[in-house]
């Protein structure tokens, strides 16, 4: 059954806590517009291993391999402005050593796409099992 | 099978979350390989099941050109933000596509426009549409890739 719920702030049960001997009230008010606003606008985990392929998403229309360790992320519904939060993780499995470390990073950020980069120790391009990505920020 | 709401003037964000909540995901076998940089290797586009599955279903994406818009704006030196965003969801959106002119719709939203503008002009392609087994099969000298010379291609 489809419906909507209309309401400006979210309230849960007031608690108290003892900070330092002293009785704080904690905050268990919020705004609807934070939650809404706060929320992930998109988010991809795909594995860039061999033909890289998406495990799962929202609000992507499409990745793009660039070469080791270089993704593509493409949005449908584009973002409001380039100065958007987007975060990137990455794991790979090395059997031999288990002690590869990477670094991912998310960069040329665009209203529509965000480049996503995986680098192993000696900053090589590295593809990853596992990548995952969010993107938080506003809409037009 | 499943009937698309009228969405002409919902937000293109809650059209895709009915998407994901009501549509199977669409895994084409379809690859976009392009190169957009002389010195880089080639790019391997991949549609997203959740997009190709909005492709195929109808009325839910803004057409392609409400895309290029948005890009012309934020190509301007002093962009802030995008002020017409309401292209994207007011805009009526596109009916059903077939999977070809799916893969046609993408190419013209998330590939460079030097790129398909003029694919098959000059000495060899920059853009081929292929099948994912005609890619190599191992990712080895992965960023040295190149569309081939020698690649004849269909009318």
């Amino acid at each position: 059954m489809a419906g909507k719920i209309v309401a400006d702030q979210i309230e849960g049960t007031t608690t108290t806590e003892t900070v330092d001997g002293a009785s704080v009230t904690i905050p268990n008010v919020i705004d609807t517009k934070y939650v809404v606003n706060g929320s992930a606008k998109a988010w991809i985990n795909l594995n860039g291993t061999g033909t890289i392929a998406r495990r799962d998403s929202l609000n992507i229309s499409g990745i793009s391999d660039g070469g080791d360790g270089l993704t593509d992320v493409s949005l449908i519904s584009a973002m409001g402005n380039n100065d958007y939060a987007a975060l990137a993780s990455g794991s790979f499995n090395d059997t031999a050593s288990g002690s590869t470390s990477i670094s991912t990073g998310c960069r040329s950020l665009a209203t529509s796409s965000v480049r996503i980069t995986m680098a192993g120790s000696s900053n090589n391009g590295l593809d990853c099992e596992t990548v995952t990505m969010t993107i938080h920020g506003d809409f037009p | 099978m499943t009937v698309t709401p009228q969405f002409k003037g919902t937000h293109l964000f809650d059209r895709l979350c009915w998407a994901k909540e009501n549509l199977d995901g669409v895994q084409s076998d379809y690859r976009v390989v392009f190169e957009d940089n002389v010195d880089a290797c080639a790019r391997i586009l991949v549609p997203d099941p959740n997009w190709m599955a909005c492709a195929l279903q109808g009325g839910i994406l803004p057409p392609v050109w409400v895309y290029h818009e948005l890009a012309k704006d934020e190509a301007q030196p002093d962009f802030k933000k995008h002020t017409r965003g309401y292209l994207l969801h007011n805009t009526e959106p596109v009916d059903v596509m077939t999977e070809e002119e799916a893969i046609e719709y993408l190419i013209m939203k998330d590939c460079p426009q030097s790129v398909w503008t003029n694919w098959d002009e000059g000495n060899r392609p920059k853009m081929v549409i292929c099948r994912k087994e005609q890619l190599p099969q191992t990712r080895e000298w992965r960023n040295a890739w190149r569309i081939s010379d020698d690649l004849e291609l269909a009318a």
